[in-house]
């Protein structure tokens, strides 16, 4: 009861037309800023602090919660649009939208993401108001040995993403591996591959990595004028919003996306992309369709999204009940708050209960107002399909440069999206999938660092890094996971043949 | 000249091997051991990738040899083996970005950024869109307007300036 | 026609911006006696806008400090140009610093911030720019941060003595965590083991966030910390402090001993000034060293400084170049130090 008679109070706070407006203008920017490629939530969030200088912290939270969420949207617009991830949450997202966009579905696709971003954004808000207070300690059971086993968990789901020829698939996830693991050891500061170049000390970043693969590919494959023709009548509102068909399909995948990127949120480090991934995969088993995944099915564009906004929501509750800032976004978030004069912690929630219950209600708020942007500007963004092809291609290629330089503030970044691009479209050509490098690129650090810092906090004993409760749980699913379907035929041929 | 998909899978297979065979080399010739002071050291996943790559690459030859068998009696798959992989017009394409964005790579040092993607648009646009001198020019300028707009002035990206300033 | 009148309109916008983008640069002096007494006696102004590279990430504490100095710069109006903030990260400050000697020798327009990877990036092998005069002109140190270890309460240590006895009764058992590999915090940890013949184990992070989560959780039992980071878990005593690692105890934190007072002396601290490129002239040195100064004197930045737990210790330029080859010989004799333990 106190959390309801809590939540009044915040919406009370938030009764000001102010509030709304600033919410509205952190939505608006942050769809733009997330669907330029290359730039997320976190830059958006970066480059518009300065506007929240000197603002009533009830308004500025609003604004950077809306850029938030309105970022995590826009991400997955070019996805489905270009099949250029918008940041590096929206890969998943590319999978099955873009088949949609080339089916002519793009307005479906879209509306899609958009509703499946706002029920899990919904969903989670409920979660994060009534378990926040309680359950804040969750990030910290999460040990390296711990985080090792969910990138193993990770993992394993690139053998659902190799399509028809498994060797090939996982010739690219090691190839991401091996990139992942380029620049200078954490562990002994050596430096692997580098040649001396000092822009690789710090790594690839899978970035410009996702961009090249993915964007550049594309539009080098795809020359052919208007291809695709989204007429008059395919705009209209109804036409573009998933019907009840797709909602009996999409509906119970958004619920466990949901939960499933609630929870891998809180877990500081592990964030959106990693949900996305998990999420997809999730759905992908668990679908009655799944053997049709990446050709376009509306399930697989609402698990990864909905996946996304609920980490992302997910990742308050460390931020906010712990300090711990959960993902880039959520750290810089943090700063913001303690620019305010705000500082988050374990006393969060009873010294700061108004700004606390304020921003659980601006959250609530921004759902709203993303659904009426998303939706509301659905048509002018498949109208983009219009555009003549080649013109397209050129906008797409200047763009993604031009994001690819705004992420390091370096032409070296340039030159990676370049290659990979390159890369990308010799991969096309042999049907090399380019997401297991993607996915391997963004685990594989994780993975490798997690695995040695276990290693020397269990004094070099393996046995014990996977014999964690928590990490042997993971451990076990994973191994089901991959090897659940084949385990599954064998036990069933056997029992055939006794019969 | 026309290249069959299963002499690309061939190459693709072998180029597999010896990418592995370069990174397994490249972790010895680097001096990056696989256990030091008793951890694990810097050399373990790059030597675990290397070897896997091997392995994914004659995987791949057993793959294609499967393929190969299979396409004896089945007509589809060998179709499917014999179709081309590149279109020339494909290759076209690919070759006007490659040149365009070694382009922008070098000569935005000297004539900033933005300049170099907006001659890069216009110079797309007429090679491959063979659009009008006007249209295209029309088109590249207002990119480079809108991307001053956005990056520049709204997200303060310090972008490389040629000699007139922007 | 539409199509052209949009294009006006943006054009319009465009300039709108453009114009408005742009800072006024007063074309009537200011009259007031603050202005006249800046009067530089050296006589060098800069006459074009002012690169200040960031070698680190949006967000960082690097980023955050050379802003908040920026920020002052502009609104006392300490210089009459622009200082525009550029991030350029990677390589633990190599980029940005590769950047910057890309400007070329005596290049006056172009400043830099430090941090410890300044001193031990080259000393690891990892960067070619020698923290000297060889490679840079020093212009001014502006902070030190001092940090607060802190344990996992489950170990119920409330002393570096208990810590010591401890880890004498069980030999390995005690993890450090710290963020880099030849960092402040992994050099702290090597002159604990050094002074108190223990041997505590370091692990790595690369993520504040994780590692403030690790210890939490008790999956590494001691970290340094600056105090804006552990402040509200000390109160809410998810984490208990130990040591101050600072010349005298904090303000914020009067009850915390420091290190030298329990009797293992390891108040390593971080140290960030601003740097140039090498060869810059001495009056263009002691221009920027002045504003800096100026900086450091506000009660703004004095209040930045007291409220991120920094110490702000301004030296200018004539100083500095000394200090920072002190501190190079102290990185040089604990590395050492580090990769024996190693």
């Amino acid at each position: 009861m106190s959390v309801l008679s809590n939540l009044v109070n915040g919406f009370s706070i938030l009764a000001n037309p102010m509030t709304i407006v600033y919410s509205l203008v952190g939505v608006v920017c942050g769809v733009i800023i997330g669907a330029l490629p290359g730039l997320g939530p976190s830059v958006g969030i970066a480059v518009l602090l300065p506007m929240c200088y000197g603002l009533d912290p009830v308004c500025a939270l609003c604004m950077l919660c809306g850029i938030y969420y309105g970022a995590m949207y826009g991400g997955s617009i070019t996805s489905i649009l270009i099949n250029t991830p918008g940041d590096s949450a929206a890969i998943m997202t590319t999978l099955d939208g873009y088949p949609m966009a080339q089916k002519g579905q793009a307005g479906k696709a879209l509306g899609m993401a958009c509703l499946a971003s706002v029920i899990g954004g919904t969903i989670c808000v409920v979660l994060f108001m009534t378990l926040a207070p309680v359950i804040s300690n969750f990030a910290t059971v999460f040990g390296p040995s711990e985080y090792f086993a969910l990138m193993v968990l990770g993992l394993t789901s690139i053998a659902g993403m190799t399509g028809k020829s498994p060797a090939k698939g996982f010739f690219a996830a090691f190839l991401g591996l091996f990139v992942a693991g380029i620049g200078i050891d954490l562990i002994f500061g050596t430096p692997k591959f580098v040649f001396g170049n000092v822009n690789l000390y710090s790594g690839i970043d899978f970035v410009p990595v996702a961009m090249g693969l993915f964007g550049i590919a594309e539009i080098t494959c795809n020359f052919q004028d208007n291809n695709i023709v989204v007429d008059k009548e395919n705009l209209k509102l109804k036409n573009l919003l998933p019907n009840k068909e797709e909602w009996k399909l999409s509906l119970p995948h958004i619920g466990r996306g949901t939960i499933l990127g609630f929870i891998v949120g809180m877990l500081p480090g592990a964030g959106a992309t990693i949900a996305s991934f998990l999420s997809y995969d999730m759905a992908k088993k668990t679908s009655k369709r799944g053997h049709l995944f990446g050709t376009g099915v509306i399930e697989g564009v609402a698990a990864p999204e909905c996946a996304n906004n609920a980490a992302s929501m997910g990742a308050m509750v460390p931020m906010l009940t712990l300090g711990v800032p959960g993902s880039g976004a959520t750290a810089i978030m943090m700063g913001a708050l303690m620019m305010l004069g705000i500082s988050p912690g374990p006393s969060f929630f009873t010294k700061e209960a108004d700004v606390a219950w304020g921003l659980v209600a601006s959250m609530y708020l921004g759902n709203v107002i993303l659904v009426c942007i998303g939706l509301g500007a659905l048509g002018l963004f498949v109208r983009i399909l219009n555009v003549r092809t080649t013109t397209l291609n050129a906008l797409i290629f200047a763009f993604i440069l031009m994001g690819a330089y705004a992420l390091n503030n370096s032409m070296f970044t340039v030159g990676v999206t370049l290659f990979f691009g390159l890369l990308g479209y010799f991969f096309k050509k042999v049907n090399i999938p380019a997401a297991p490098m993607v996915l391997a690129l963004v685990l594989g650090a994780l993975t490798e660092t997690n695995l040695r810092q276990a290693l020397i906090i269990d004094d070099n004993n393996f046995w014990r890094v996977i014999t964690h409760p928590i990490s042997g749980v993971i451990i076990v699913l994973a191994i089901l996971l991959a090897f659940g379907t084949p385990i599954k035929s064998f036990l069933k041929k056997r029992f055939a043949k006794k019969a | 000249m026309k290249l069959k998909a299963k002499t690309a899978n061939l190459i693709m297979a072998v180029a597999a091997i010896v990418l592995g065979a370069a990174i397994l080399i490249l972790t010895k010739v680097q001096g990056l051991e696989l256990v030091k002071s008793a951890k694990m050291g810097p050399g373990f996943f790059p030597m675990v990738c290397g070897i896997a790559i091997i392995v994914c690459g004659i995987l791949m030859l057993l793959e294609l040899n499967t393929q190969n068998r299979r396409a004896k009696t089945d007509e589809a798959e060998a179709a499917e083996m014999e179709k081309g992989v590149l279109d020339p017009r494909e290759l076209r394409n690919l070759l006007v970005f490659a040149v365009l964005g070694i382009g922008v790579l070098l000569l935005s040092k000297y004539i900033g950024l933005l300049t170099s993607l907006g001659l890069c648009v216009i110079a797309y646009l007429k090679i491959q869109g063979k659009d009008s001198w006007l249209k295209s020019i029309i088109t590249g300028v207002c990119m480079v307007v809108f991307l001053y707009l956005v990056f520049v002035l709204f997200l303060h990206v310090p972008v490389p300036k040629g000699p007139l300033g922007f | 026609m539409k199509k052209a009148l949009a294009l006006i309109l943006a054009a319009v916008m465009a300039l709108a911006l453009v114009a408005c983008g742009q800072k006024e640069t007063p074309t009537t002096p200011d009259n007031n006696d603050q202005q006249q007494e800046d009067q530089t006696p050296e006589g060098w102004v800069p006459t074009k806008d002012i690169e200040f590279v960031i070698p680190f990430g949006a967000g960082g504490g690097n980023d955050v400090m050379v802003r908040k100095i920026v920020e002052i710069i502009e609104k006392n109006d300490l210089c009459p140009v622009n200082i525009v903030p550029v991030n350029k990260s990677g390589g633990s400050g190599v980029v940005g610093y590769t950047y910057l000697t890309s400007k070329g020798v005596g290049d006056e327009y172009t400043l830099a911030s430090t941090s410890a990877s300044f001193y031990t990036q080259p000393l690891t092998g990892n960067s070619p720019f020698t923290p000297d005069e060889t490679n840079f002109s020093f212009v001014a140190h502006m902070v030190k941060d001092p940090v607060v270890l802190v344990a996992n309460p489950k170990y119920g240590f409330t002393s570096m003595q208990d810590i010591v006895d401890y880890a004498k009764a069980h030999p390995g058992e005690l993890k450090w965590g710290g963020i880099g590999n030849a960092s402040d915090d992994a050099i702290i940890m090597y002159m604990f083991n050094d002074l108190a013949g223990i041997d505590l184990t370091y692990v790595p992070y690369d993520d504040s966030g994780l590692l403030q989560a690790a210890v939490l959780g008790g999956h590494i039992a001691l970290s340094v910390n600056s105090l804006a980071e552990a402040e509200e878990h000390m109160n809410a005593g998810t984490m208990t402090p130990i040591a101050v690692c600072a010349d005298e105890r904090l303000s914020g934190l009067p009850d915390v001993p420091t290190t030298a007072e329990q009797g293992y002396d390891i108040s390593h601290q971080q140290s960030r000034g601003i740097v140039m490129n090498a060869g810059v002239a001495e009056e263009v040195l002691a221009y920027y060293s002045d504003i800096f100064q100026k900086v450091s004197e506000t009660d703004e930045w004095k209040e930045f400084t007291e409220k991120n737990a920094m110490s702000n210790i301004f030296l200018p330029y004539d100083q500095y170049a000394a200090y920072a080859e002190e501190m190079l010989a102290d990185y040089t004799e604990y590395l050492t130090l580090a990769n024996v333990n190693q």
